[in-house]
C-alpha cells in the first residue's frame, strides 16, 4: 500500500482545490451576467486564485522570504488587476 | 514548530521566473489590448478553439505540477520513489505536447493558420512560445528523474533538483493564464 505523507497529502489537497477552480471557470461560460464582461473578470479573477496556490504551495513561496512572496503576491495583484482594466477597455 | 523561511532553489532561477512572468505579462495585456479593438473577431474565433483540448492540458499541467512538488519534498525528505513520481510527470508533460500537435494539426486542417486573424496569430504564437517552454521543462524533468537518485541529491544536488521543479511549476502556472485568456473569456 501507498503511504503518504501529511505534506503530501496536503498537495493533493491542493490539486483538488485547483481542479475544483478550473472546474468553475469552465462552467462560468454557461452563467448568465448583466454585463458580459463580468464573466471574464471572474475568470480572470479565478486563474489568478489558482496562480496564487501554485506559486504558494507548489512553488514553496509560503515558506519563502518576506520580500520573495511579496513580490510575487504583487505580480498576482498588478498582472490580474491590469488585465481587469484592459478587459474594460479602460487603457482603449 | 514554524517551517524556517528559505528561497527554494537559487536565487538565479528567480530572477528567470521574475523575467519570464514579466514577459508573459505584456503577452497577456498585447492579447487584451487587441481583443479590445477587434472583440467580435476575437469572440467569433475563440468559438473554433476547442476547449476539450485547453481543459485536458491544463489538468495535465496541474497534476504533473502535483508529481513534482512531491517528488521534490521525497528528496528532500529521503522519501521512497522520487524518480517515479518525476517520470509521472514527464508522462503528462508528454501527454500536454501530444495533445497540443492534434490541437494545432486540427487547426491546420481546418485551413486555420496564424495569418487567419489577429486571434489566431497571438494563439499560434502565445502558446507556441509556451509549448517551446514545456519542451524546455520536459528536458529539465529528464535531467531530475536522473539526478534524484544521486547519493548527493538530498544535500549538494538539491538546489539544482528544486530549480528544475520551479520551471516546472512556471510552466503550469503560465498556462493557467493562457487558458483562460484564450479558451474561457467570453
Amino acid at each position: 500500500m501507498i503511504r503518504l505523507s501529511k505534506s503530501e497529502l496536503r498537495l493533493i489537497g491542493i490539486w483538488g482545490i485547483l481542479a475544483a477552480i478550473t472546474l468553475v471557470s469552465l462552467e462560468s461560460i454557461h452563467l448568465k451576467f448583466w454585463d458580459e464582461r463580468l464573466q471574464g473578470v471572474a475568470v480572470l479573477i479565478l486563474a489568478f486564485i489558482k496562480v496564487r496556490l501554485i506559486m504558494l504551495d507548489f512553488m514553496e513561496i509560503r515558506h519563502a522570504p518576506i520580500a520573495l512572496r511579496m513580490i510575487m503576491e504583487c505580480w498576482v495583484i498588478i498582472a490580474c488587476g491590469g488585465l481587469i482594466l484592459l478587459l474594460f477597455n479602460v487603457f482603449g | 514548530m514554524a517551517t524556517p523561511r528559505r528561497v527554494p532553489g537559487e536565487d538565479g532561477i528567480w530572477v528567470l521566473i521574475c523575467g519570464d512572468m514579466f514577459v508573459f505579462t505584456l503577452f497577456f495585456m498585447t492579447f487584451l489590448y487587441y481583443r479590445g479593438l477587434e472583440p467580435a473577431v476575437f469572440i467569433t474565433s475563440q468559438l473554433k478553439l476547442n476547449r476539450g483540448f485547453g481543459l485536458a492540458n491544463t489538468f495535465l499541467l496541474l497534476t504533473s505540477s502535483l508529481f513534482v512538488a512531491a517528488a521534490t519534498q521525497r528528496v528532500r525528505n529521503g522519501g521512497a520513489n522520487p524518480r517515479w513520481l518525476f517520470l509521472a510527470a514527464m508522462v503528462c508533460g508528454f501527454g500536454f505536447v501530444g495533445n497540443k500537435a492534434v490541437e494545432y494539426g486540427e487547426k491546420f486542417h481546418a485551413g486555420i493558420t496564424l495569418l487567419t486573424n489577429d486571434f489566431f496569430m497571438l494563439y499560434f504564437v502565445f502558446t507556441g512560445i509556451h509549448l517551446m517552454h514545456v519542451l524546455i521543462g520536459l528536458a529539465v524533468l529528464a535531467y531530475l528523474q536522473k539526478s534524484c537518485t544521486k547519493p548527493n541529491a538530498a544535500t549538494t544536488g538539491l538546489v539544482w533538483i528544486e530549480c528544475g521543479a520551479l520551471f516546472w511549476h512556471l510552466v503550469d502556472l503560465l498556462w493557467v493564464v493562457l487558458f483562460a485568456l484564450f479558451y474561457l473569456l467570453r
